[in-house]
This record gives C-alpha cells, structure tokens and sequence, in this order.
C-alpha cells in the first residue's frame, strides 16, 4: 500500500494529492495537521526525520521531498508520459523547472505568506523586512515565469502539463492568503502585470479537475475567512 | 559536442564539471567571468535568457539547473549507475536528496558567499548584498542542515543516498567545500570550527574527496586559491589588532 502524509494547507502537498486523485491511484491518504503540531511528534518524526510534509510510505520505504515524490509516482504507477516524460531532453525539462521552484517560487511565495499572513495568524515571529525581500524576490520570479517559462509554451516545459505546473501551481495559489493580510498587495493586484502567467494557472487548474477545486476548498475557505475578517476590521475603523 | 558553460568559484558549477571529467564525458568546458558580469551579457543571455551557470547546451537544447543537468548527462550517457541508480526506490533517495539540497544546504551556503564575498572583495558589478545579521541567521540554518546530515543522511550510510556515491554527493560536497570561504572574515566561524562538531560529515567529505581524484584537486584549485588568500587576510587583521 503507497501512503501519502500531507496536510491540505501545505502547497506541495496538494501538488501530490492532485496529482494522484487526476490519475486515480491507489493511493492512501492520510492527514498530519501541521498547524497542531503533528509534524512535530515523536510518532512521525521516527517515521520522517525530516519532519515535513508530504511524505510518501510504502512499507520500509519512506519517500520526503514533494518533487521526488511527484516523480517517483509518475515512474512506478504508469501515469500518462507528459507528466514526467521518458524522452532525456523532455525529462530534463522538467526537471529543470523542479529545480528551479525551490530557490524561485517556493522560497519567495512561501515566505511571503509566512511573513504576512500564516506566521502573524499563528503568532510566531515575524519579520516586515524579510517579507519586503520575499515581495522583491516573487515579482522576479513571475517576471521569469511570465518571460521565459511560459513566453513559448502553455506549460512550463511544452505543450503538455507536467508535474512542475502542478506544483508550481498549489505553491503560487496559496498567495490567496494575501488578500487577508494588513497590507497590499492582493493577489489579483499581485498577478496583474503578468497575463501568461494568469492563463496558465487556469490551464492548470482546468486540466485538473473537478479535483483542483476539491482539492484547494480548505485554503480558499480560509482565504475567505481572512479577506472578511480584514473587510470588518476597516469598516470598524470608519 | 556538448558545452558547459561553467565558473570554478560556483559551487553547483564545479558539481557538474566533477561529474563530466570523473566519466571522462565529451563535454568542452567553457568558462563564464560571473564577477566581471559576463552572464548578464548579451551574448550569454542569447546561449541562456536565465542568465546563470551551470548551463548545458547540446546543439539547440539548452538546459539549466545544475542537478537536471547531472541527472541529464548520467540518463544519456554510460555512466556506472550508482551516479544515477535505474532502480526506482535508490534513485528517489538521489533525487530527495538533490531536492533537500535547495532549501538546506544551497541557500544558507550561497547567502554566507554573497556575504563573504561584499566584505572582502571590491567586486566590478553590482553582486546580492547580504547584511551580517541576515549572514548570522543563515548560519543558524546552515548548522541545522549540518546536524540533519550527520543524524539522519550519513547516520548510517557512506554517501548522502545510500551506501555508494552518486551525484547528489558532488553537488553536496562542492555546496559545503565553499564554506572555507568563512575563514576570511572574523564575524564568522571558521569552517574547521564549523564542521567540528559533525565528524560524520567531516569523513564524508575526505570520502567523496578520495573517490572522485584526481579531478577533486584539479576543480577545486581556484577555490583554494582564495580561500588561502581569504585566511592570509584574516591572520593580518588578527595580528594589526594586538
């Protein structure tokens, strides 16, 4: 039995879990809520050190890392070629655009989440000068995404949707958040400059469902929980 | 022919050059002056618009990313497999690995270089500017990561991955043989004194080392170059201080 740990407001995570509902792989799910600590336990940590999700097990085997579990999926479950394909130049691709998500899009669209919303909702520290760097950083990558992965092609290595959209996709989705936060942007704000980059993310999300919808309803319903409680909080102050 | 356009002061760079040379691979190596600008050129943002090395080119295919590249090299050519294992479950164990990399090891260790590099070089373009205490806290991270490699990715194995190297060790080794760098300036660490605390790390690296020579030496000469000159440096601050 191949069992998937995630939780639904980690990004990587949905990335897997979409990925193996689009497919309908039999694979188990099973939730670790983050946010109650479940990541730190002792019962988890003797399964993954690493202590982060998603994690994929199948008996002894125990798989950390979303990208590595996105390929290890599509190599061993007969998933449909383009998500992760056998040609060497095409599965360059995709594992470049891999790569190039965790220093890019993860880092910075992460980090500003953190620093504006999810780390000030859970009253950890944080920090209006990393999330200004983080700010910088995100509209270097869309400026990347918008003119160099998608300026020739509707997904980020061809014309097929690869593993790479999807996580890239579930990462960048997440900055919904942002239009609960105290200060600007909003995401529609955020996202305008950069049209390609807009389609895409529909593309992507169109390519998957109806499981992209079910898939980010626990985000989006809190996305709405904080765009409400700012709304009331600035028709409280006039 | 295939190109590498490459810098023997990038880490992930020297990764690739490793790899090629160690397999005697048909690669021509072509060397990019990053701290005279030269991949923010026209001419290399022709070759490759993402403006970084390692950067592969095979005719019209150009790839960046210096693990797609490795990974790339090792599927297209014969290359012994433990670099590249073709078994699913060993090779997810690389990729994991080449993964984690990104966040653990790459970041904190680029950051502290950046640092490094703005406190003792009079560099001719405008390179990342990294404050001291932004260099502090990715420190904090850069020990984390040390302490997760010795507890969990060597507690018990030879190599990151499993029991024989791969080239998830080459990009690991050459990330964290940069950190001699610390040893020029004396807000940091020195890196022996950094590494004292992980002995399993420290084996590791004389073991990646004394697999991949001679060209372990020959890639990281410049490297060594600097880092004397950083420690020469740091001895004649010490010494105009007493």
């Amino acid at each position: 039995m191949t069992t998937l740990y995630i939780d639904m407001m980690s990004q990587p995570s949905r990335a897997c879990v979409i990925f193996c509902r689009v497919n309908n792989l039999n694979v188990e799910e099973k939730v670790v809520n983050i946010a109650k600590g479940g990541t730190r336990s002792d019962e988890y940590r003797q399964m993954n050190p690493l202590g982060k999700l998603p994690c994929l097990q199948e008996s002894d085997f125990i798989l950390p890392e979303s990208a590595s579990i996105l390929r290890y999926i599509a190599t061993t479950k007969g998933t449909p070629d383009h998500w992760y394909p056998r040609d060497p130049q095409q599965c360059a691709k995709v594992n470049s655009a891999l790569d190039w998500y965790h220093g890019n899009v993860r880092l910075h669209a992460a980090g500003l989440s953190w620093h504006r919303v999810i780390g000030k909702n859970m009253k950890q520290p944080v920090s209006e000068g990393q999330a200004k760097a983080h700010m910088t950083g995100l509209q270097t990558t869309l400026q990347t995404l918008e003119q160099y992965w998608l300026a020739h092609s509707p997904f980020l290595a061809g014309n097929d949707i690869s593993v790479a959209d999807l996580l890239y996709c579930c990462e960048l989705d997440q900055l919904c958040l942002l239009d609960g936060a105290e200060q600007g942007p909003t995401m529609t704000e955020l996202f305008k400059p950069f049209p390609k980059t807009q389609e895409w993310m529909v593309r992507v999300a169109e390519s998957t469902e109806p499981h992209w919808t079910t898939v980010s309803s626990f985000l989006h319903k809190v996305a709405q929980r904080g765009k409400e409680r700012k709304l009331k909080a600035s028709q409280a102050k006039l | 022919m295939a190109t590498l356009y490459m810098n023997f002061m990038s880490q992930p760079a020297r990764a690739c050059v490793l790899f090629c040379r160690i397999n005697c691979l048909k690669v021509e190596e072509c060397h990019i002056n990053v701290t005279a600008g030269q991949t923010r050129s026209q001419d290399f943002r022709k070759i490759n618009p993402l403006g970084k090395i390692p950067c592969l080119k095979v005719g019209d295919f150009v790839l960046s990313e210096s693990a797609a590249i490795m990974r790339y090299l090792a599927q297209v050519n014969q290359v012994p497999a433990h670099w590249y294992p073709r078994d699913p479950q060993e090779r997810a164990r690389v990729n994991s690995a080449l993964d984690w990399y990104h966040g653990s090891l790459r970041l904190p260790a680029i950051m502290l270089t950046w640092y490094v590099i703005g406190q003792t070089m009079q560099p001719t373009i405008k390179l990342i500017s990294v404050t001291e205490g932004s260099a502090k806290r990715q420190l904090a991270v850069l020990k984390d990561t040390l302490k997760m490699m010795e507890g969990f990715y060597l507690a018990d194995r030879k190599f990151v991955a499993g029991d024989k190297i791969s080239i998830a060790d080459l990009l690991y080794s050459c990330e964290l043989d940069e950190m001699q760098l610390l040893d020029g300036v004396e807000q940091l660490p020195m890196f022996g004194n950094l590494l004292e605390p992980f002995p399993k790390v420290r084996a590791w690296m004389i073991r990646v080392a004394e697999t991949t020579e001679p060209h372990w030496t020959a890639v990281t000469a410049t490297l060594q170059k600097v880092v004397k000159h950083g420690r020469e440096r740091r001895q004649q601050m010490l010494i105009s201080k007493l």
